[in-house]
């Protein structure tokens, strides 16, 4: 694997004429990290990476970067931040990375996995892809399942060839009775156990009201207390903001707040109008994606399995 | 450049902010981390406007007008974001009985202050 991923950089490179990489890695992966490290030296010996690779006029160089493992460095800008050695917080877009990115020039920030699929794209004279999946949702996707399934593991699926079911299936099937799903990890909106018939394609889960998101699928079985786990999320959520806009920093501390009463006296009516609030204020006007999709997790967690009840 | 600022057009000058273009409008949006001749922070989201076409609202501070943008800076929706980050910015203001606007020194040159009024 580290090998298409490097593949996939050095295409990706060529491709948009550029002389300088980075892999930016989260440092608490430090399997990979090591993997990736001997990867690149190997890479330099062979000729593959550095001054005209192979011989050809084209150089490029590539480095290793560890993450301080902050969550909103998986944004792009905040990434590049982090790579230059600033605070890990979300730039102000436009400009986007493409116009002005890592110390002020034009970046291309692509996800490993997209890099790896290059590399396997760029193999054939025909793309394999292309044949695969559906029309709005092409290829394959690497899910990773953890949670309540005997299997837990990453598995390659392709788009549209089965449901939501199927994969938990192929994960060996849920530990206790199934609850709920998080679709593509916790900046995703829920499914209930009764909805996850559906295919697991872009188009088909948005149309369920969630998304693939990273691929970090959770599967939750009914041994857990719901209030704990939206605790256990909004502290996360709270932890991570970078606190740079209003309504991510202050909106997910009061919607923690509003789980600690709840956890005390119990659902009311009230709570629904209040996060709803907050929720279309983090969602329409937060200053970077991670804010923007951090209360669909809890949002719909507590309009699934609380509003209902009370309905 | 022609721009329509809630539903009038205006012939603006390029290169300049949607903030800036509203200005000219005459028209006011609230702001508290804006300021003139600075690079803009992007941090109190008070100053976020519909623009026809974006599925999340923009900061007007931070995003150039482009031909034939047709922005809204008073619509339902943008007032209700905004109270609502209103709100969370009073809330984390740390008033009290002992420290409120009655109190505080500052009330009569409080920006804050003037911007909760205005937004109400």
């Amino acid at each position: 694997m580290p090998f298409k991923v490097l593949e996939g950089i050095i295409i990706a490179a060529y491709a948009v004429k550029a002389n300088y990489g980075y892999i930016y890695i989260r440092g608490e992966y430090s399997k990979a990290i090591d993997i990736f490290e001997k990867t690149i030296k190997d890479a330099y010996h062979r000729g593959l990476l550095g001054k005209n690779i192979l011989g050809s006029d084209f150089s490029f160089e590539l480095k290793l970067v560890k993450g301080a493992g902050a969550y909103v460095c998986g944004d792009e800008t905040s990434l590049i931040n982090s790579i230059e050695g600033k605070r890990g917080f979300s730039r102000i877009k436009p400009p986007y990375p493409v116009q002005r990115g890592l110390y002020d020039k034009p970046t291309v920030v692509n996800n490993v996995e997209t890099l790896a699929t290059v590399a396997e794209i760029m193999k054939y004279d025909e793309n394999i892809y292309s044949k695969m999946g559906t029309e709005k949702s092409r290829g394959t996707k690497l899910v990773s399942i953890s949670g309540d399934v005997k299997l837990p593991d990453v598995y390659e699926i392709e788009f549209g060839k089965g449901t939501l079911k199927d994969i938990i299936e192929l994960a060996g099937g849920t530990k206790d009775e199934l609850n709920f799903v998080v679709p593509g990890g916790l900046a995703t909106s829920i499914l209930k156990y009764d909805e996850i018939d559906v295919l697991y394609t872009y188009e088909d889960l948005e149309a369920a009201g969630s998304s693939v998101g990273s691929g970090g699928m959770i599967v939750v079985s009914n041994k857990h207390d719901l209030v704990d786990i939206l605790l256990n999320v909004s502290d996360f959520f709270v932890k991570e903001t970078c606190g740079t806009c209003f309504p991510c920093r202050e909106g997910n501390r009061n919607i923690k707040e509003i789980l600690l009463e709840l956890k005390k006296k119990g659902y009311k009516e009230k709570y629904k109008k209040i996060i709803g609030e907050l929720r279309e204020a983090i969602l329409l006007a937060a200053r970077c994606g991670f804010g923007q999709s951090s209360v669909n997790f809890i949002y719909s967690l507590l309009d699934k399995f609380f509003y209902e009840e009370v309905r | 450049m022609k721009i329509t600022i809630n539903n009038r057009e205006y012939d603006m000058p390029e290169n300049i902010s949607i903030l800036e273009a509203v200005k000219k409008a005459n028209i006011k949006i609230p702001t508290l981390c804006y300021m003139e001749g600075k690079e803009p922070y992007g941090g109190c989201r008070l100053c976020v406007v519909e623009v026809e076409g974006s599925k999340t609202l923009v900061p007007s501070c931070a995003v150039k007008i482009s031909e034939g943008m047709k922005i809204k800076t008073h619509s339902e929706k943008v007032r209700k974001v905004r109270k609502t980050i209103m709100q969370l910015i009073v809330a984390s203001h740390g008033i009290s009985c002992e420290l409120n606007c009655l109190t505080c020194p500052k009330a009569t040159s409080c920006e804050l202050k003037t911007i909760a009024e205005e937004i109400g």
